[in-house]
């Protein structure tokens, strides 16, 4: 089911009223794990799938039951290994069919199986994995850790809740009183997500595709349309799906973690990576970066900083690999790990230069703050336009921006300048509102709080919202379409 | 003991936005659904089958240029030719006319309109023109197995709403579920347009755009070279890409909307003192199809309509050569067909002139004619 639908409006209302209906906490965990159920049948194709999802799902529990019983460090090398390789084998890794002698591709070109958010799955799996080694992870059984694996609000594409959170919030079931208000937040979060999926999400894609055509040589406006455009795009679509999760995931009693946190303020790399897609930076944080990091430092004590740049590089690597199978998102991965590691150097660096005091004196000037969002905004764009098309693609795109910028001064003397003009001034006031970023945003919170604080004012936009968005969906089955389908679910 | 539900209280702060929220969207996609299968099914462009936001396909347009000629032309045909594609493309009034020396104009559609629709075309034809001295059914013996789709938004139903008989000025509602899903569908396209309209200098007209897929005509640029070749539409080359051959049904058996329909075009012929004549469209004597139901159905269907005259033989088999693919014919097959065909109607003609029209019941048919 398309999370950003009426189906899903209809399906998760409808499994809100019969959870809270329901008396006890035994019979709210039946009700969600059917819940979880409904969610999941239709998004498994075939019977080789379904095959594949249940050995996944008793393989990795019955690993996690050894590593309970015999506690080996080795045991887990060894199941987290082989999780990754069998995940590597159903990601259909280009690259790795080409090398290995095993006609990976051709198999599954014959035998397609499509295992919903395996890659979350896997997550979720290692993170148990490790926590249950060192022994921090709460009591589990195969009725938790399949709930836990398969909850209707994380399987698709995240956000990756940590087990012992998800426990808590199992045992608990929203049994506690809650107030109307947060009901009403929770639901306005779901169709704010809906309405980032549907309407801003589904606009930019089409702004970038009608600028990127291919075989093509693009202008100058057509190269910064397709920068700005594909990251607006999957900002809205991802932050858009991660709203409706939460807000459903809160209205059946589940507070997930949160994933965004107004990423494009980000001042450096690793300032982004810690405002999107959070819950997989701190996965990766926890289980690459610090993992690998730990071992390094206690080999090498000598050249634990160097270190820690070679594995910074590594895990933001991981983190853009992680994505897809392409050469694109090799390089996509290059940029953010080349990012993060000249971070870390370019701190150090800093630190060192200009001591304690005249560095925190630098990272509160304004002026420092606004040109280091800007260039990271841009350094972000330019990768993850590796990320929405191929790397010859994303080159040729950039290379027009440059030449065509190069020569700007000659071709703007025979310009209609209409449209340039308006473009300075949206591209003045953003500069303007990113610079007095603290004070926008606190007006429109104060704005937002003003709303929350009030039900009646909360039902009226609700109810706005929500017939603004079934409108939408009404229009998309006028016209055939497909309910917009949330990127991150391939991965 | 009387049931009373027991809802924890606290349970209310999540149930009752809920409730609301889903009361909310279904009434949202209601409403949505009753104004615009209202606007759907009530607002007719010009042409009424034409959506008035995208631009017809060649098929759309080629559906509806008979009932088009019949709703807004005046002119006097001696013989009009009603049917499917092979009609169309295989009958030229100016060869027939040539031959016979009656006025004639070729009103075949589409085989997807099926009889219901010709029936539509004719109505409309007599309601604006001088009545004809003969209407001549041409189809192919090929496609009399094929049943028309019931589900509303196929082209006989769309016909049907567009050109039929319906209550001027009253609102109409939408009949079933099923047109509440297209006349919906089509509502919103409407009540797009309509919007775009109101902000637009130039309105869209689908008239004026090109084809969809065609970039050559547009729906009027089309519809002048029809009229100009008297519906007729010579199709291009010598013979079609993938050649003439068949597709080889075991057997042609008769579908259940042919019997009625045709009885009820004889009745309105008769009425009208009109000659209802049957002539199939020759198909490619390569052809290893059973056609026997369909003889067994047209020898009945003369003996028991009076006014209902079949020429004979009546399955014509034409060599490959004269052949545009296995069911339509090419320039040098449209000329014999269309000669041939005026001879015979100028016959039956002179022959109904002198006594009640005669029965052409030549004995089984045979492949003698094939060139």
């Amino acid at each position: 089911m398309a999370v950003c639908s009426l189906g899903f409006l209809f399906f998760c209302g409808a499994a809100v009223i019969v959870f809270h209906l329901a008396p006890g906490k035994r019979l709210r965990q039946v009700i969600l794990a059917c819940t979880s159920a409904l969610f999941l049948a239709p998004l498994v194709p075939n019977l080789r799938s379904w095959i594949w999802f249940a050995a996944v799902l008793v393989g990795t529990y019955l690993a996690l039951m050894v590593v309970r019983a015999r506690g080996r460090g080795a045991v887990v090398a060894a199941a987290a290994t082989l999780v990754l390789l069998f995940y590597l084998y159903l990601k259909r890794y280009r690259l790795l069919a080409e090398i290995i002698p095993f006609p990976l591709a051709m198999d599954m070109r014959l035998h397609p199986v499509e295992l919903v958010g395996l890659s979350y799955m896997i997550f979720k799996f290692i993170h148990m994995l490790v926590d249950q080694w060192q022994g921090q992870l709460a009591p589990f059984n195969l009725w938790t850790y399949l709930n836990y694996q398969l909850s209707f609000f994380t399987i698709t594409a995240g956000p990756i809740q940590r087990y012992n959170d998800f426990l808590r919030y199992w045992e608990e079931m929203d049994l506690q009183p809650s107030d109307t208000r947060e009901s009403l937040l929770l639901w306005i979060r779901i169709l704010t997500g809906m309405i980032k999926v549907g309407v801003l999400g589904t606009y930019a894609e089409t702004v970038f595709h009608s600028a990127n055509r291919t075989h093509v040589v693009p202008t100058l406006s057509e190269a910064l349309l397709c920068l700005y455009a594909y990251p607006v795009y999957l900002y809205f679509n991802f932050s858009g799906y991660t709203d409706i999760v939460l807000g459903a995931g809160g209205l059946l009693g589940f507070r997930l973690p949160e994933n965004f946190n107004r990423p494009w303020l980000a001042r450096n790399v690793l300032d982004f990576w810690d405002r999107w897609h959070i819950s997989l930076t701190h996965w990766i944080r926890d289980y690459v970066f610090m993992a690998s990091y730990k071992l390094a430092a206690t080999k090498f004590p000598g050249g634990a900083r160097y270190w820690s740049y070679a594995l910074l590089f590594f895990a933001l690597f991981v983190a853009g690999v992680w994505h897809g199978t392409t050469d694109g998102f090799i390089m996509f991965g290059v940029l953010n790990g080349l990012g993060a590691a000249v971070t870390r150097a370019y701190g150090d660096v800093l630190r060192a230069v200009l001591g304690r005091q005249r560095l925190h004196v630098y990272l509160h000037s304004p002026t420092v703050r606004l040109v280091a969002i800007v260039l990271t905004l841009h350094y972000v764009c330019i990768s993850q336009l590796f990320f929405a098309t191929d790397v010859d693609r994303a080159l040729a795109i950039l290379g027009a921006a440059g030449s065509e910028l190069l020569y700007l001064p000659s071709t703007l003397s025979s310009y209609s300048w209409q449209g340039p003009a308006i473009a300075i001034a949206i591209g003045t006031l953003l500069l303007a509102a990113l610079w007095k970023s603290d004070v926008a945003g606190s007006i429109i919170e104060r704005f937002v709080l003003w709303i929350g604080q009030r039900n009646g004012w909360l039902s009226a936009v609700l109810c706005l919202q929500c017939m603004f968005v079934a409108g939408m969906f009404f229009v998309d089955w006028a016209f055939q379409q497909e309910p917009p389908p949330v990127l991150y679910m391939a991965f | 003991m009387a049931f009373r539900p027991r809802v924890s209280l606290q349970a209310w702060p999540r149930l009752a936005p809920t409730a609301a929220i889903l009361a909310v969207a279904f009434l949202t996609v209601a409403m949505l659904a009753a104004v615009t299968s209202l606007l759907g099914e009530n607002y007719r462009a010009d042409p009424p089958f034409l959506d008035p936001f995208r631009a017809p396909t060649r098929d759309e347009a080629m559906l509806i240029y008979p009932a088009e000629y019949a709703l807004k032309s005046t002119e006097y045909n001696d013989v009009v030719f009603l049917g499917d594609s092979t009609c169309r493309c295989s009958i030229d009034p100016a060869e027939f006319q040539q031959a016979s020396g009656l006025s004639a104009y070729n009103l075949g559609s589409m085989g997807s309109l099926g009889l219901d629709g010709y029936r539509l075309i004719l109505q409309l034809y007599l309601r604006n023109h001088p009545k004809p001295r003969a209407v001549v059914l041409a189809v192919t013996p090929d496609d009399f197995d094929v049943e028309i789709p019931a589900a509303f938004g196929a082209a006989p139903h769309r016909f049907r709403w567009a050109y039929g008989p319906h209550r001027g000025g009253s609102l109409r509602l939408p009949e079933d579920l099923e047109s509440v899903e297209f006349f919906a569908r089509r509502g919103v396209g409407v009540g797009l347009a309509l919007w775009e309209h109101r902000l637009a200098e130039r309105p869209f007209d689908p008239r004026g755009a090109f084809l969809d897929g065609v970039n050559k005509y547009t729906y009027l640029s089309l519809e002048r070279r029809v009229r100009q070749s008297r519906g007729f539409w010579a199709l291009p080359g010598k013979h079609f890409a993938i050649g003439t051959d068949a597709p080889n049904k075991p057997t042609v058996t008769v579908a259940t909307q042919w019997d009625p329909g045709v009885k009820e075009l004889a009745q309105i012929a008769d009425a009208n003192g009109i000659a209802l004549i049957v002539r199939l469209v020759p198909i490619v004597n390569t052809v290893k199809t059973d056609y026997e139901p369909v003889r067994t159905w047209l020898n009945t269907l003369a003996r028991n309509c009076p006014h209902l005259t079949v020429i004979r033989p009546d399955i014509l088999f034409y060599s490959p050569a004269l052949c545009w693919d296995y069911q339509h014919l090419n320039a040098e097959g449209v000329a014999e067909f269309s000669r041939s065909l005026g001879n015979d109607v100028v016959r039956l003609l002179s022959r109904e002139a002198k006594s009640p029209l005669e029965k052409e019941l030549a004995g089984p048919a045979d492949r003698s004619r094939v060139r």
